[in-house]
């Protein structure tokens, strides 16, 4: 597993994937906080002097958190999960496979290895992120929820991780880059169609729901039970698809002639 | 050293790619699989290699039986595809060394097996490398961990023909040392690397042994008949009056024995029409000859 880990963050550095992540969680760190902040400035200057009125309210730190979240769920899960699906499935859709499997590793090792860098990495960025992020907080708003931002940090990773796992799934069973897209973001749009009817009792512990709780944290209204019961949950559902992504592959022909 | 026993392959229900093949690859030997495209080659060597699933039939290797996806069987066998795709981004050397890491063996295995293949690119990106040193590169990953057994699969089909040559010396020198199975539909490489051979048509072995054995068999069947002047009129007298393929070539035309056609019968057809031969020779039979005999009568 080890020099499977190695090989693959080889892989990360060499196709600058290190880098693209570190700045783009870096840039939006940044951004986040200045626009919680100058945003009704800048708007109010573009109004100028027309008749047309907006009300904004006074921007807080609370503003500049919600800000980051909404950057992050908004811009930066989409890279994530296209960089996610390349970095899973190019080996097979490079032909590269006979090579790597021809030789005497495990498919689960080797499927193991691509989630947990990548999985590793994004964690890594994610720390840059809200380093910068805090740091500007810190500066513009004067004040600092360090608590709040280690929380959030965390089950945005344990979100990004979930997503990632059926992106696993799909690039085993798909046999393109376009096919495994389409099934993950499928997916993606099943699980946010579901969060609509989120009165059942079942639907509000899916994992997407965390992105409410990552809210309710940042006001300080998030029902800790529940949010542990959706972690859980989160964890369970990571698990499995893994597991299935590994049957899957273990029983595999890997080659289509 | 290996033994495929009854192995059956289909990706569609109906139409069998390989249909109860049963081969032996001795211990030491050259053995080359010949077949035309798709008749079957590579789908026999993606089932050696555990990439893809049998439907029916037993490999065994060195006398045990292989399990899909069995490590300890992959241990001892090294691979050089027909094109090989590397990860681009690594230099040979990094290469090589992920390829040390998965069998556990040594880094000073580099070095030797780069100077087998004559390739002094350790430093240099893979993504910058010709055909042929890809080639030559996916030999030595092949090699590094020094296996029992090398499956070559069409190693030489994309090279031009001093990268064919090349690759041919390395097969040549690795002759006696290795066993090899290799997958081919260039014949003329097989004669002079090959110790046995056995060919694959429509998913079933047609023939299965050493090449002496099968040119033997093949030999004398072919004679060239050169006459010292009226070559139109041999060339007319043959084809009207025999139902063997005549082919009119350089100053004669060659002549395929065969449904009763005998040497004897030829000639004294030849001599009643007074027709003068200045040259006649008996032609061996190249693999070639015979690959396309088989595949031409069935």
């Amino acid at each position: 597993m080890i020099n499977q880990l190695k090989n693959e963050f080889l892989y990360l550095l060499r196709t600058k994937k290190f880098i693209i992540f570190f700045v783009l969680f870096a840039v939006f760190g940044m951004i986040s906080p200045l626009t919680a902040k100058y945003l009704p400035e800048i708007l109010a200057s573009l109004l100028g002097n027309s008749d047309i009125v907006i009300d904004f309210p006074e921007p807080d730190i609370y503003y500049g958190y919600i800000q980051f979240l909404s950057d992050l769920n908004e811009i930066v899960l989409f890279v994530i999960i296209f960089v996610g699906i390349s970095v899973f499935i190019r080996d097979k859709t490079k032909g590269i496979y006979p090579l790597i499997f021809s030789k005497p590793i495990k498919r689960e090792t080797y499927l193991l290895g691509k989630i947990l860098s990548y999985a590793i990495l994004l964690l890594m960025a994610l720390v840059i992120g809200f380093i910068f992020f805090d740091i500007y907080i810190l500066i513009l708003f004067k004040d600092l929820l360090f608590l709040t931002s280690l929380q959030m940090m965390m089950l945005y990773f344990l979100y990004v991780i979930w997503i990632l796992s059926f992106t696993l799934l799909f690039s085993v069973i798909s046999k393109s880059y376009l096919t495994a897209a389409l099934m993950t973001f499928g997916t993606y749009i099943l699980f946010v169609i579901l969060d609509i009817f989120n009165e059942f009792s079942i639907f509000k512990y899916l994992p997407n729901t965390l992105n409410k709780h990552i809210s309710g944290i940042i006001y300080s209204t998030s029902d800790t039970t529940n949010l542990w019961i959706t972690i859980l949950i989160t964890v369970g559902m990571i698990l499995i698809f893994i597991y299935l992504s590994i049957v899957q592959f273990n029983k595999q022909d890997i080659i289509n002639d | 050293m290996i033994k495929v026993e009854n192995l059956t392959k289909s990706y569609d229900e109906n139409i069998p790619v390989l249909d109860e093949i049963n081969f032996t690859v001795n211990k030491g030997e050259v053995y080359g699989f010949i077949g035309k495209n798709g008749a079957g080659k590579t789908t026999t060597i993606n089932i050696l290699l555990s990439l893809i699933h049998k439907d029916e039939g037993t490999i065994y290797f060195d006398n045990l039986p292989i399990e899909f996806l069995d490590l300890a069987y992959k241990k001892r066998i090294g691979f050089v595809p027909d094109v090989p795709v590397f990860p681009g981004y690594l230099t040979t050397q990094e290469y090589l060394k992920q390829v040390c890491n998965i069998f556990h063996v040594s880094y000073s295995n580099i070095d030797k097996v780069l100077e087998f293949v004559s390739l002094d690119t350790k430093q240099k990106k893979i993504s910058s490398f010709s055909r042929g040193m890809k080639q030559r590169l996916a030999i030595a990953q092949a090699l590094i961990h020094d296996p029992d057994m090398l499956i070559m699969d069409e190693p030489m089909s994309a090279l031009d023909p001093e990268g064919r040559k090349d690759i041919l010396d390395i097969m040549l020198s690795l002759k006696g040392d290795k066993t090899i199975f290799y997958s081919t539909h260039i014949l003329e490489d097989v004669e002079k690397v090959c110790d046995r051979v056995a060919l694959i048509h429509n998913g079933k072995i047609v023939f299965e042994e050493d090449i002496d054995s099968i040119k033997s068999a093949f030999v004398n069947k072919k004679v060239y008949i050169e006459p010292s002047e009226e070559l139109d009129r041999l060339y007319k007298l043959l084809n009207k009056n025999i139902d063997s393929t005549v082919v009119k070539k350089d100053k004669g035309v060659y002549i395929e024995l065969k449904q009763g056609l005998t040497i004897n019968k030829l000639l004294k057809m030849i001599i009643d029409e007074s027709i003068e031969l200045t040259g006649f020779k008996q032609v061996n039979a190249s693999l070639e000859d015979i690959f396309l005999e088989v595949i031409n009568n069935d």
